[in-house]
């Protein structure tokens, strides 16, 4: 059958980043390691557009395959044994996501191999890169929740060593630290998720009759949603599943590593930040939403996370002096974003704007690259002003990007920010919940802050009087002349114009008619489950949503365009008719401005919560070791030191082997004497 | 399909296991790198790993699965650890060879 060609598609970039690594040894391979890369990824879109309509066909829209039995644990003779298979599922939500790591890799990939050309670790970062697409991809396919977080960890290890790429330093070093330790915590929610999944469930396959999705839209038509009361495993599942959403999605509290995550080489922040790592939680959520159907405290949770996240994460951008740290920050906001979509219940919104954001956030940040690499590593908006004329493709591109982002009017964020904005709005009004309605707001604000920080960068770098001041970044490449030049070399334009032209008819082609469909079609359809309900006789009240006097839907395409105008015309105001007025305000703003620029301080917060006290504990501790607990023993110790001086001394040698080989020996000889008793 | 492994099977299985058990003993007393030391002592744990997995098998019951269990967790333990030594200890001396050390005897 066609469709099993797609289980080929994790397992040909593995392939790609062993001869990677090969090439690490071997020059001659390694000189090909981008193209190695490139093709492998390009493969595996290609199987990936090829089963599409294969699977669409398929019965139920999904496929699962079973690879081999994986783990069994306990046997068939006794009861309550745990089974797992590597199995995948392949039904319209992979499939989307699909697209989307495969598609946005490869055009990343592709931009890389001009961007890291001259790298001395060239084969070790697209060795990386294709480590990277093998773990999302298996996270997306996975058929059960083991394999999923296989998946997951090998997205956090390839992410690890993507920012660390450049090692030496000791701020990619620290960053690449921080991203592992902060994915750590998110984890062990994860795992205790999956650990209460099985207990409530009593298995971790996803699809299926007998699978977690399904039974769970079984209890909900049963019993309902679920309470602390009656199933308080059914309430912390999908809590526990937050937090390890959270982690890997930066959310708040654990959002702090990703901002850092941009001391990787420019393609990395592009691939974690717009096509992989970062939507592995929305995608999670997605995929568990009939679980998280069950607890209505779970979703309040989620949209309260994603809308506070969105918001500050917004404020913080705003203060900004770094390019592509305004871009990591906006990030956040956006993905919190899709975290208030998904607890509105809005799937289809949430990996919508997943779609178009991994657009035009890739542009951006390669964008971005492409303005660092003309100056020599600057990435600082005070040091650069009216680069338009020296860059006039990448102003363009980043231009649409910027567009993009801040939801102008028919540009791709446009669409998945209205549908945003619409679940969140209706879902209120349908289940009386005055908090929805408030978080709408929010979010509606910060399109408002989206839009002005987006274009106070793009004003900064490319408007106004030219001055500049270059990095000292210097390449030593065939163009080595200190002023801001266009990218030499086409295979790093072309991913953009690719890029760029999603960005623009991304939301306008992809909406409601394919990822609409493909939602609709998959097990995160919350209608399903809301069906179910309804089945059942749990019936909501469907009055007719309207917001302003409007209908929804027409009332939030009207706020979101406002929105982005008042913060495009802020920013064009302040930053491009009258920088004075811009740096008046600013300089008038001076405490909350520097609070903002710190980034509210969270960092320092952290370390006094937790990295301190943990470092005057130690403290303490080594001194009651030091000055009590050591005087005691070395006391104690006076009377066998004594008494080994005059007996076995002479057998110490100091050998660690020695003493092993004497170990060994007595095992042996004991082994010997049992022997001979038994016999 | 499970069936209890056969006798012949089960020796296969504890054969491998002392294979492993004893090539990583070899190693431990004749290599002088730590790191080296530190993987032969985890191949040591391997071998008991699969004898206690092979004799599960054979008797058809849990406890030897969750014994191997335990010994991966305290392995992995053991290594962030022992790692994390060898690290201290190369700073120290700039070197990984364990006779560098010899003068810490009793």
């Amino acid at each position: 059958m066609q469709a099993e060609l797609a289980n080929l598609i994790p397992w040909i970039p593995l392939l790609g980043a062993a001869l990677c690594a090969l090439g690490v040894f071997a020059p001659g391979l390694g000189r090909f390691a981008g193209t190695i890369s490139v093709v492998t990824i390009l493969a595996s879109f290609l199987i990936t557009a090829g089963v599409t309509p294969a699977v669409m066909e398929a019965e139920g829209s999904s496929v699962a395959t079973v690879l081999y039995p994986w783990l069994s644990f306990g046997f068939e003779s006794s009861a309550g044994g745990l089974r797992v298979d590597f199995g995948y599922l392949i039904d319209p939500l992979t499939l989307v996501m699909l697209w989307v790591v495969t598609g946005i890799g490869t055009l990343i990939a592709l931009y890389a191999t001009g961007y890291m050309r001259g790298d001395p670790g060239y084969s070790r970062f697209f060795a990386g890169v294709c480590l990277f697409i093998f773990a999302m991809t298996t996270l997306v396919m996975a058929d059960n929740l083991l394999v999923l977080f296989l998946g997951w960890e090998g997205v956090g290890l390839a992410s690890y060593l993507l920012i660390g790429h450049e090692f030496h330093r000791d701020a990619a070093a620290k960053a690449a630290k921080k991203a592992f330790v902060f994915n750590r915590i998110g984890d062990l929610g994860f795992v205790l998720g999956i650990f209460l999944a099985y207990q409530a469930f009593g298995t971790i396959t996803l699809s299926g009759e007998t699978g977690v999705l399904n039974l769970a839209a079984g209890i909900y038509a049963e019993h309902g949603v679920a309470t602390w009361a009656s199933r308080p495993d059914l309430m912390a599942i999908p809590l526990l599943l937050i937090l390890g959403a959270a982690g890997k999605s930066a959310q708040i509290p654990l959002y702090v590593w990703l901002p850092d995550a941009m001391e990787g080489p420019t393609p990395v922040s592009a691939l974690i930040h717009a096509a992989t790592m970062v939507t592995a939680g929305v995608y999670l959520v997605a995929r568990m939403m009939p679980v998280f159907a069950l607890s209505p405290v779970a979703l309040t949770v989620l949209a309260v996370v994603g809308g506070l996240t969105a918001l500050i994460a917004g404020l913080i951008a705003v203060a900004q002096h770094d390019i592509k740290r305004v871009f990591a920050y906006s990030t956040v906001s956006q993905l919190g974003y899709m975290f208030l979509a998904l607890g509105a219940m809005g799937s289809f919104a949430a990996v919508f704007h997943l779609v178009t954001h991994a657009f035009f956030k890739a542009l951006l940040f390669l964008t971005a690259g492409s303005v660092m690499h003309a100056m020599a590593g600057q990435l600082d908006l005070r040091k650069m002003s009216g680069l338009f004329g020296r860059l006039p493709v990448t102003a363009v591109l980043m231009l649409i990007g910027c567009l993009a982002l801040a939801g102008f009017p028919l540009m791709a964020g446009f669409f998945s920010k209205d549908a945003i904005l619409y679940a969140v709005f209706t879902y209120g009004s349908e289940h009386d919940a005055w908090l929805y309605p408030v978080l709408g707001w929010v979010a509606v604000a910060t399109a408002g802050l989206t839009a002005f920080y987006t274009f106070r960068v793009w004003f900064r770098v490319f408007m106004g009087p030219s001055a500049w001041e270059m990095g000292d970044h210097h390449h030593d490449d065939e163009h080595g002349v200190d002023e801001p030049h266009e990218m030499p070399w086409w295979p790093m334009n072309a991913p953009l114009v690719v890029l760029a032209l999603g960005a623009i008819f991304g939301g306008a082609l992809l909406g409601e008619g394919v990822i609409g469909e493909a939602i609709s079609h998959s097990s995160a359809n919350p209608d399903v489950v809301a069906q179910a309900g309804h089945a059942a006789g749990h019936h909501e009240e469907h009055h007719h949503a309207t917001l302003l006097g409007m209908d929804v839907h027409t009332a939030v395409a009207v706020l979101g365009s406002i929105a982005a105008f008042v913060g495009l015309g802020l920013a064009a105001w302040f930053h491009l008719v009258s920088r004075a007025a811009g740096d008046a305000v600013a300089a008038a703003m001076g405490p909350i401005r520097e609070v903002l620029e710190q980034k509210l301080y969270v960092d320092e917060i952290y370390h006094a919560a937790v990295g301190l006290p943990s470092q005057i504990t130690g403290f303490m501790l080594t001194l009651v070791d030091q000055l009590g607990l050591r005087g005691l023993v070395q006391l104690l110790a006076v009377v066998p030191q004594g008494l080994s001086m005059i007996t076995f001394q002479q057998g110490q040698t100091g050998r660690l082997q020695g003493y092993a080989l004497g170990m060994a020996l007595g095992v042996g000889v004991i082994c010997l004497l049992m022997y001979m008793a038994l016999t | 399909m499970d069936v209890s492994l056969s006798t012949l099977a089960l020796s296969h299985y504890l054969a491998i296991g002392g294979v492993l058990f004893v090539l990583g003993m070899v190693g431990f007393l004749t290599r002088r790198n730590m790191i080296v030391l530190f993987l032969c002592t985890e191949m040591m744990f391997q071998g008991v790993v699969v004898t206690l997995a092979a004799f599960s098998r054979h008797h058809l019951h849990e406890v030897g699965q969750s014994f191997v269990i335990f010994v991966i967790t305290i392995a992995a333990a053991e290594a962030a650890l022992a790692l994390a030594l060898v690290v201290l200890l190369f700073r120290r001396r700039r070197t990984l060879d364990v006779q560098a050390w010899a003068a810490l005897k009793g």
